[in-house]
């Protein structure tokens, strides 16, 4: 083993030991099996350090081993002593007996989701997709080089990166993993990404027991890691990806919130938020559009609970004190590729009006381009109708956020400044794929509810 | 009872609906799987790359990779430099290649001007042909040199 290996390996035990840590406090420390803790650990521990590291690099703390070795002490030592109200209660819907068949569904799922992780785990272990999208070289791993080589975040530098608006989570995470494996080595990046997609899938089966049966929870986790483009994707250390798994994860965790009113899954989704909000700038916009529709639908169906929902919608002030850096770096804070101000100008609007019926057609047509992300939005909209008829308010809240979603993204290349035709190409694949994602994890989320005959609360 | 809620409609046909789509998602990721293992079993049995090895394979889509480490070898880490693309043998994505040599070559930073630069990058071309005095020429292998910029108003070379 060489200092590369090492160096890896102890980075990820960091990650792990902070995720686990951080699940006391949250409530997940005795929850679900060892491999679901296991991957939901991996995804926290990578989102908690991410964020206090981000924040430490924008005070100029440079993600060096000793800076990240401290803050994950700090990290694990604080949890120790917050002390949150625990669940008193565990829900459990009711599975619909599936019998020897449903048996046989698990287990085929369970077999298809092993063998894709482990070729994904081959494939990125050889490094050698890591220029795979463009965007990659272009500026994801050029700002990790910044800041490992600017010891913190260079502001000429990053002035003259693409995107320098983007807020510096990944960046930063990858720029430690440069300092843990001693240089610069792109090669490894790969392999990280496909440890977090994987610990993302584990997360969902992890958030889907209790009310989903693993008959229907294994099979759709196998048929989203299959889909070619989410596996092929699995590799790349672009920001895109990983903004699907923290927005996926917290709408599972909200909707399930929503559902039980079990608080563990509103602190995890909370913690989710502000991670994809750190993640990339449609983090944020994604997020507080998850946290309203959240708290309309808690103000119609638990209206206990609505003051908590509205803390959600604080998540996307997890951007400010990025903002106030690239204020104080002379930095534009949004892209130069649209001014949000342009929303509010009608006559912009109807003179562009083509843009957004061009972009919303795109958007509606793209995933039927392939029958994989066909199967999966055919199976996700079958599940909205099912799980409308006997839980309205859940399924209006899935369906409302992802169409509010996507049309909001759809608005983004309305008043953009580039053709639509560029947007067309280069971004609605990427960014339009998180509402895929999420919709193909909550697909069996809304199943399982709609199969349930009842949903008890454990004493 | 406290906690429990009823619900009426009808189950069988949402079973009838969770069947068949469990059947659909197993049906797609099963067809699927074959090409995805196919392709994690031949990178199974490739030989793992030296970690540089590594880093440096996949820029040979772009770069010539023996371009990309003589420069990096020869540029010193606090340089500037710029990159001169010529047409000898026609270049066919000058701006991927530029990016390229930025990506590799960082913490150096890419002036884009020769006559700003510390060094010039050469590609595919003359070294004369760039315009600029220089007083230190390396070569890059078959696709160019890296030549150190002579800046006579600064009185230094660099």
């Amino acid at each position: 083993m060489n200092r590369t290996d090492l160096g890896l390996l102890a980075y990820n035990a960091i990650l792990l030991a902070v995720g686990y840590a951080a699940l006391r406090p949250l409530g997940f420390a005795a929850r679900g099996t060892r491999i679901t803790r296991a991957g939901l650990a991996y995804l926290v521990g990578f989102g908690v350090l991410g964020v206090a590291l981000t924040l430490a690099a924008i005070v100029g703390i440079s993600p060096t081993i000793p800076a990240i070795v401290i803050v994950a002490i700090v990290i694990i030592g604080a949890t120790t002593r917050i002390s949150l109200r625990p669940d008193a209660t565990t829900w459990h819907a009711t599975p619909l007996g599936f019998g020897r068949y449903g048996t046989l569904a698990a287990a085929i799922g369970g077999l298809v989701l092993t063998v894709a992780s482990l070729a994904a785990i081959a494939l990125a272990a050889k490094g050698q997709l890591y220029p795979g999208f463009w965007d990659a070289i272009d500026f994801w791993i050029p700002k990790a080089q910044a800041i490992y080589y600017g010891h913190g975040i260079p502001t000429d530098t990053w002035a003259g990166l693409k995107h320098p608006e983007y807020p510096p989570l990944l960046p930063t995470l990858d720029a430690g993993i440069f300092h843990f494996t001693g240089g610069f080595h792109p090669s490894l990046l790969p392999l990280q990404a496909v440890l977090l997609g994987i610990a993302f899938l584990l997360t969902l089966l992890g958030l889907l027991d209790g009310i989903t049966p693993r008959a229907l929870s294994l099979p759709a986790l196998a048929a989203l890691a299959t889909t070619p483009w989410f596996w092929w994707r699995l590799q790349t250390p672009t920001g895109d990806q990983i903004l699907a798994y923290f927005v996926t994860g917290a709408a599972v965790a909200t909707i399930r919130w929503l559902i039980t009113g079990e608080r563990s899954y509103f602190r995890l989704g909370f913690v989710l938020l502000i991670t994809a909000t750190l993640t990339k700038l449609e983090g944020g916009f994604v997020g507080l559009l998850l946290a309203a529709v959240i708290c309309v639908a808690i103000y119609r169906q638990r209206r206990s609970d609505f003051r908590s929902a509205l803390l959600l919608l604080a998540t996307p002030l997890a951007i400010v004190p990025w903002r106030l850096w690239l204020a104080h770096a002379g930095i534009p804070g949004s892209s130069p590729d649209y001014r949000i101000s342009y929303l509010a100008h009608p006559g912009f609007l109807v003179d562009h009006t083509h843009r957004f019926t061009e972009s919303l057609r795109v958007m509606l047509h793209a995933p039927f381009a392939e029958y994989a992300s066909t199967s999966l939005v055919v199976v996700a909209t079958a599940a909205l109708v099912v799980s409308a008829v006997r839980r309205p308010v859940i399924a209006a809240t899935v369906a409302a956020w992802c169409a509010l979603a996507a049309g909001g993204l759809a608005a983004i290349y309305w008043i953009g400044t580039l053709p639509v035709s560029w947007y067309i190409e280069n971004s609605v694949s990427r960014v339009g794929a998180t509402v895929i994602v999420a919709a193909a994890a909550l697909t069996p989320l809304l199943l399982g509810l709609a199969l349930s005959d009842t949903i008890t609360e454990d004493e | 009872m406290p906690g429990v809620r009823r619900l009426t409609v009808n189950r069988r046909a949402v079973a009838i609906i969770a069947t068949a789509a469990v059947a659909a998602q197993l049906i797609v990721a099963v067809a699927h799987l074959p090409s995805l293992a196919m392709a994690g079993g031949r990178a199974y049995d490739t030989k793992t790359p030296a970690i540089r090895d590594g880093d440096l394979d996949p820029l040979a889509l772009y770069a010539g990779t023996q371009a990309l480490v003589l420069a990096r070898a020869a540029i010193p880490p606090s340089a500037t430099f710029a990159v001169a693309i010529g047409n000898d043998p026609p270049v066919a994505q000058p701006e991927v290649l530029r990016r390229i040599f930025d990506f590799w070559l960082a913490p150096r930073r890419d002036v884009g001007d020769p006559a700003k630069a510390d060094w010039v990058i050469v590609y595919h071309r003359s070294s004369e042909s760039v315009g600029v005095p220089y007083t230190t020429e390396a070569g890059l292998g078959p696709d160019g040199n890296a030549i150190k910029v002579s800046h006579p108003n600064t009185g230094s070379d660099s």
